[in-house]
């Protein structure tokens, strides 16, 4: 059973968002809808909003809040646009391009589908650019795109937050800062939260890590009310580090990475690479550098799943080897972010 | 016997010198497998796997870097850190296995040597000591080996090191022989331990253990023994006082070796070396003895090279002695040089044998100068000529004895000459009797395996292909049939071996269409099917491959009419049916199995397809295509029951196990768990069947066996009228347990019973009020075990929370505290959310909100009360905290003693527990109505407030015998039936209709309900 919350200071959510009834019929429908904590509601999928989906069970209606939306697999979705969404959310963004290339627009019978089909395809097309494999600005315009066309998806959120990171690998920290400030808007606490964790690494960006520690201060305050919440005080952790050792307490930071990596799970291998990242910035901080050496060769080599994280490594190593008198590792890290990143 | 270095400087000193320590048989046994690699993943620093990904990286310097942090680094686990020398040294030996230049190799070595003595002093009883005795023993042999090839000394080949060189030798091989020998005799005790203990020959990790402790003390004798003996022949006379008792103690436990285990290759091989020994004592009938004993053993491939030492040795006695016997020792030696295999003439014991017969070739005819001395100078010469382009020890020797034959070698570096040679043949016959030999070196390196056999199997091919197709070119009249056809059959065959495809495909089928209902023909068929086949299968894109099927099709065809009772051309339309398969053409491939007479083929390749066709099945369900999933699992269906139908007597392999267990998961998963257990349990084709009559099944199957087997018995309790099946349940579970082993096997364990657990829970929901009781248990029984299988708090979160789920579900409707079976329910489901807070930790507040459920299911409404204010201490927008807070007062207010009701009836409705801002900590079903009012999120919650608000004021009312409140009450139903005219539609409707009309009768007003609003 999940834990319902509602927060009496705010509206909630459903009742301030417009419902965007869908045309089709829904009698008979069967649409899948995956929720983040693992569990599926099947039935008919009779209302969208930014704000999350509707679904007709039986006689009843339920509504999902976007945050909690793992996917939504939609009925008479064609074999390409399945297989291209698993991709993509499993990270594997060439292939997801590939796939959902393949999706026609024939093919595409409801026009949640084909906001479903650009959704994606716009998010591994701006997943790839972020981590430097492909061109930011008609990524930016592809996502821009879809919202424009789907204002009230319920990926809206995370659209939002795909501009913001491609604003921030274009060096627009600012604008990645507004992107970002979409999401406050968002019906669960875990993306509000989300929203503070990263306005501050835009602040951090920004060259304003004291500003930064103080956003990420608030979200590691917060109750850590849900595992998701809890994941992200981690991160916030990992990226307060950075923020302490820009803003020069170096010593504060890697006590930080210490009892992060103490505390850390292996099993998540985005939130450890993360916060290898952060440790081998803070290491680079303390001029050890072949402790930081170290700490970004765990996300080369055993974190690598998260292609911007792993991109981050990469180039980090490319400078640091030189540093520890191996500049020949070095020159294999450029080649390297030549091959996977060339644009990062 | 030295290992011999090449040119000094060059990177292949390095290898040499690994290779040889590889040769002495001490095994650099990888850190990982012993120090525990792959243990449970833990939270801290993964200081293992990320070592692993060092040196799987070759980033051996970084990797030292890293163990020195180990100390410092959070997480790290303690068993690691108390090896890290042991760590260290295996680094420091890889920084040597790829130096580049000598001093970068003996620095590596030096530091390896340190790292080791520095563990093994200061850790002689850590369990991984013995491994490091080991490595530190072989550590010694390879530098005494260095020193004596001259390595870094520029010494030429042959040339023995002066004598302080020897001297620095000897001292690291008596180091070698003490550190072995602490490693063997501590072997040897836990043998004799084990002497009295019998080993079960079916429990095949003991005798694993028993059989690799016997190989480590095998190895460990003749580490002692090679060690000192070469530490003897350190020394310039063999027969010294220094010499004589390392002499003997070598001879000593080579002759334990050769009488007590005679039956283990380095038994037989002992006799060898206690040969060598002898003749070194100048004990000559001795090392006649030894040699031919050695002789005497056979010459299966494990002795062979110790063969060709013994014969050299024995030659070398009949050499020496007085008078020589030089015509006896070539007797000897001839047959086994003319003997010797393409691919063993280059090793360094056929090479010694080689240069041991030439030297009694030479001797012959410097006594005797006539036609038969002249020959025998042309063969020495000839054996000589070819091993001195061989590299290796006896290159000097082979030079000195060619030099005064008169023949000058050129150059200083040995060449790689050549594997095979000798003239082209002159007709298809003399093609054909040279390409048999070359045929079964090709066979034997090419099972040999390895990059270097596998260069050498290559170029032998060549050449048998050269050769074949220059006999086949002189091809006239008065050559046979047969030695045409066999020179065709062996060109086939070469091609095939070598992968070009296409040519064996030609010429086999040319074979099979000009030599008709002969072997060679059918060969020729079978060979060019096979080409076919890999032609169509190695790729999944082959250009003209719809020709190439059609080409392959006539074949089969032409080969079944031909001949027609041969397994091996019926096999050409299984060819067909695996190239559909393998394409996942599953119609085709089930029209071809259609065609194939019934038989064991046909059913094996039904049981084939119906397991391939599963696997699509499944792959279309995950992709949400339930329509093709069904249809593909109902194919697969029949195709396993037709394939294993034919089964009897459990006569079935390995595949049929399998095929019965995809049947026994069909079945299962179309509903038909008795039919499932049937396919498990069949006395012909069942795969529990199968199973007892293999050996050497994967763990991996048992346990998918088991879990299916489990699944199969807990759903048919649902239809057992009479039988228990628990006890078979608990019993299959315990196999399960059994069988699911390694580092995971916590983990797999679980998801096997979370995911039983889920499929029972389903199963409880959809029984009947008679069923439902007995399921209860089984799932009690379920969770039981899962829970003791944990320490996982979100896996026991689950359990609890499981538990609760499974008490509502056998509850009758509307009452919410537990009674019957669901009192055990809660009460585990209590114990369970109890023991996972007693642990401590950061626990997420729903396990205190299910805690109080349970709390509050058993009865115990206070208690639950204080949990849940807790909760809203913190968090008091948790909703369903407060929804349960709200029925756990109403609940309660029913049971406590009548003077209280009201009150607590009041609690349920307007909140309770005041607050620090002196607000109500639990709102009650007032607030909960107002705080879920303007959401359609939270619809059902506002509906169901408002439910409980008129409910519980009319039951307050009713406890405090008050007409007023019960009539406000009313008011409450008709105020929101005004606003909301549907009343939450259906079920929510008839429930306030139902309240409403005990209302108004209770309140004296006219029964109307909602019919009048």
């Amino acid at each position: 059973m999940s834990l319902k919350r509602i927060c009496p200071a705010t509206p909630l959510w459903l009742g301030c968002v417009a419902w965007f009834a869908l045309a089709v019929d829904a009698s008979g429908q069967s649409d899948r809808v995956f929720t983040t904590d693992g569990k599926t509601v099947s039935g008919a999928v009779t209302a969208i909003s930014k704000g999350g989906v509707q679904v007709r069970v039986g006689r009843d209606n339920k509504a999902i809040p976007a945050g909690q939306i793992a996917k939504v697999l939609f009925e008479g979705d064609p074999p390409p646009l399945t297989q291209g969404r698993e991709s993509s959310l499993d990270g594997q963004h060439d292939q997801a391009i590939e796939q959902l290339s393949k999706v026609s627009a024939d093919d595409l019978k409801r026009d949640e589908s084909k906001a479903d089909a650009q959704f994606y395809l716009a998010r591994s097309r701006g997943e790839l650019a972020v981590a430097g494999r492909g061109d930011r600005g008609a990524a930016t315009k592809a996502v821009r795109a879809f919202i424009t066309q789907h204002p009230e998806s319920f990926h809206f959120y995370e659209a939002a937050e795909l501009l913001g990171d491609l604003a921030l690998a274009v060096g627009r920290p600012d604008d990645a800062a507004k992107f970002y400030g979409a999401l406050r808007g968002a019906p669960t606490t875990e993306t509000k939260a989300r929203s503070i964790y990263l306005g501050a690494l835009a602040s951090l960006r920004s060259g304003k890590p004291d500003e930064a520690v103080e956003q990420l201060d608030r979200l590691i305050g917060l109750p850590s009310s849900t595992s998701e919440l809890s994941r992200l005080q981690t991160l916030a952790k990992a990226a307060k580090a950075e923020a302490l050792s820009a803003a020069g307490k170096t010593d504060e930071a890697i006590a930080l990475t210490d009892q992060l990596v103490a505390d850390l799970d292996p099993v998540d291998v985005a939130a450890s690479a993360k916060i290898y990242n952060a440790r081998g910035a803070t290491f680079e901080a303390a001029d050890r550098h072949q402790d930081a050496v170290l700490a970004y060769l765990k996300t080369h080599l055993m974190f690598a799943a998260s292609a911007r994280d792993h991109a981050r490594a990469v180039s980090r190593l490319s400078e640091v080897w030189t540093k520890v008198g191996k500049p020949d590792r070095a020159g294999q890290m450029r080649s390297l972010m030549q091959q996977l990143y060339p644009g990062y | 016997m030295f290992c011999h270095s090449g040119t000094a400087g060059s990177v292949t000193f390095v290898q040499r010198s690994i290779a040889c320590a590889l040769a002495v048989g001490v095994l650099w046994v990888g850190l990982l497998g012993a120090g525990g690699f792959g243990r449970k993943v833990e939270a801290g620093e993964p200081a293992a796997a990320f070592l692993e990904q060092l040196k799987a990286a070759g980033y051996f310097d970084t990797a030292l870097a890293y163990l020195d942090r180990w100390e410092r680094l959070p997480g790290v686990d303690p068993e690691l850190l108390s090896a890290v020398e042991l760590e260290r040294a295996q680094l420091h030996f890889e920084v040597a296995k790829s130096a580049g230049t000598p001093d970068e190799f003996e620095t590596a070595l030096s530091d390896t040597e340190t790292s080791l003595r520095g563990f093994v002093r200061d850790r002689p009883d850590h369990p991984r000591a013995g491994e490091a005795r080991l490595q530190l023993g072989g550590l010694q042999m390879i530098r005494a080996r260095r020193l004596l090839d001259g390595v870094g000394d520029g010494a030429a080949d042959g040339d023995r090191p002066d004598a302080e060189t020897r001297r620095k030798a000897r001292e690291y091989l008596l180091s070698a022989a003490k550190t072995f020998e602490v490693n063997t005799e501590s072997v040897r005790e836990r043998l004799k331990s084990m002497r009295g203990a019998k080993v079960d020959p079916g429990d095949r990790d003991a005798v694993a253990r028993r059989d690799q402790l016997r190989a480590e003390f095998l190895q460990g004798l003749v580490n002692v023994a090679e060690a000192k003996k070469m530490a003897a022949e350190t020394f310039d006379e063999p027969t010294s006082k220094e010499a004589q008792p390392l002499y003997r103690d070598a001879l000593k436990r080579y002759a334990e070796l050769a009488d007590k285990y005679d039956s283990y290759v380095q038994g037989v091989t002992a006799n060898v070396e206690i040969g060598d020994i002898q003749t070194a004592l100048g004990k000559t009938d001795e090392a006649f003895e030894a040699y031919t004993n050695l002789m005497d053993a056979g010459d299966a491939d494990p002795l062979r090279p110790a063969r060709y030492r013994a014969a050299a040795g024995l030659m070398r006695l009949s050499r020496t002695a007085q008078p020589p016997r030089t015509e006896e020792a070539i007797a000897t030696g001839k047959p086994i040089v003319d003997d010797l295999r393409p691919d063993e003439r280059r090793s360094p014991a056929a090479v010694g044998l080689q240069l041991e017969l030439a030297r009694n070739l030479i001797a012959k005819a410097n006594a005797n100068d006539t036609g038969a001395g002249r020959a025998a100078k042309s063969d020495g010469r000839r054996l000589l000529t070819s091993i001195v382009r061989v590299p290796g020890p006896h290159v000097a020797d082979a030079k000195r004895l060619l030099s005064d034959l008169g023949v000058e070698v050129r150059g200083d570096a040995p060449e790689a000459g050549p594997a095979i040679d000798g003239p082209p043949p002159t007709s298809v016959g003399e093609a054909v009797e040279q390409a048999r030999p070359l045929l079964q070196a090709m066979t034997t390196l090419r099972a040999e395996g390895g990059e270097q056999a596998s260069a050498e199997a290559a170029t032998i091919a060549e050449q048998i292909i050269e050769r074949l197709r220059v006999g086949l070119a002189t091809v006239g009249r008065e050559d046979e049939p047969d030695a045409i056809n066999n020179a065709r059959q062996f060109l086939s065959f070469t091609l095939l071996q070598v992968g070009r495809l296409h040519d064996a495909a030609a010429v086999g089928s040319f074979l099979s269409r000009v030599a008709p209902g002969t072997a060679e023909g059918l060969t020729g068929g079978t060979i060019a099917l096979d080409a076919y086949r890999r032609l169509l299968t190695e790729s999944d894109d082959v250009p003209g491959a719809d020709g190439l099927s059609r080409q392959l099709a006539t074949l089969g065809q032409y080969l079944a009419s031909t001949w027609p009772n041969d397994p091996a051309a019926a096999g050409a339309k299984n060819v067909l049916v695996e190239l559909a398969l393998k394409r996942s053409q599953w119609d085709e491939a089930e029209r071809l199995i259609a065609e194939l007479p019934a038989g064991e083929i046909r059913a094996k390749m039904q049981r084939l397809l119906g397991r391939m066709v599963y696997a699509d099945g499944l792959r279309a369900d995950r992709d949400g295509d339930t329509d093709r999933a069904s249809r593909l699992i109902g194919v697969s269906r029949k195709q396993l029951e037709q394939g294993l139908e034919s089964i009897e007597a459990a006569s079935g392999d390995e595949a049929a196990m399998l095929a019965a267990l995809t049947l026994a998961k069909i079945r299962l998963r179309q509903g038909q768990p008795a039919a499932a257990l049937e396919a498990l349990d069949d006395p012909g084709y069942g795969a529990a069947t199968l199973r007892k009559t293999l050996q050497g099944i994967d763990g991996s199957i048992d346990a998918d066996l088991y879990a299916t087997r489990l699944r199969a018995i807990v759903a048919t309790m649902a239809d057992d009228a009479g039988g228990d099946r628990l006890p078979e349940a608990i019993e299959t579970m315990e196999r399960l347990q059994g069988a699911v082993t390694g580092d995971d096997a916590s983990q797999r364990l679980t998801a096997i019973y979370l995911s039983l657990a889920n499929d029972v829970r389903e199963q409880i929901r959809q029984a009947g009020p008679g069923q439902k009781d007995r399921l209860v248990e089984a799932f009690r029984v379920f969770l039981d075990q899962l829970r003791s299988s944990t320490d996982d708090p979100k896996t026991l979160q689950w359990i609890g929370q499981t538990l609760i789920g499974l008490a509502e579900a056998s509850l009758p409707p509307g009452v919410f505290v537990a009674q019957g079976p669901a009192v055990k329910l809660v009460g585990t489901a209590s114990e369970t959310f109890a023991d996972l807070k007693s642990r401590g930790g950061d626990l997420p507040a729903s396990v205190d909100y299910q805690h109080a459920r349970a709390l509050r299911y058993a009865g115990k409404f206070k208690d639950a009360i204080d949990v849940l204010e807790g909760i809203l201490k913190k968090q008091p927008s948790m909703l369903d905290a407060q929804i349960e807070a709200a029925t756990a007062y109403e609940l309660w207010a029913a049971q406590v003693p009548p003077k209280f009701r009201g009150r607590a009836y009041a609690s349920a409705l307007g909140g309770a527990r005041k607050g620090d801002d002196g607000k109500n900590v639990i709102w009650g079903w007032g607030r909960i109505g107002q705080m879920t009012q303007r959401s359609p999120n939270f619809r059902d919650q506002f509906f169901d407030a408002r439910y409980h608000v008129a409910l519980s004021r009319y039951l307050m009312g009713k406890a405090d015998n008050d007409k007023a409140t019960i009539g406000k009450a009313a008011d409450d139903i008709t105020r929101v039936a005004a606003l909301y005219p549907d009343m939450g539609g259906g079920e929510t409707r008839k429930r306030f209709d139902a309240l409403l009309r005990k209302i108004q009768a209770d309140a004296g007003r006219p029964v109307t309900g909602l019919s009048e609003l």
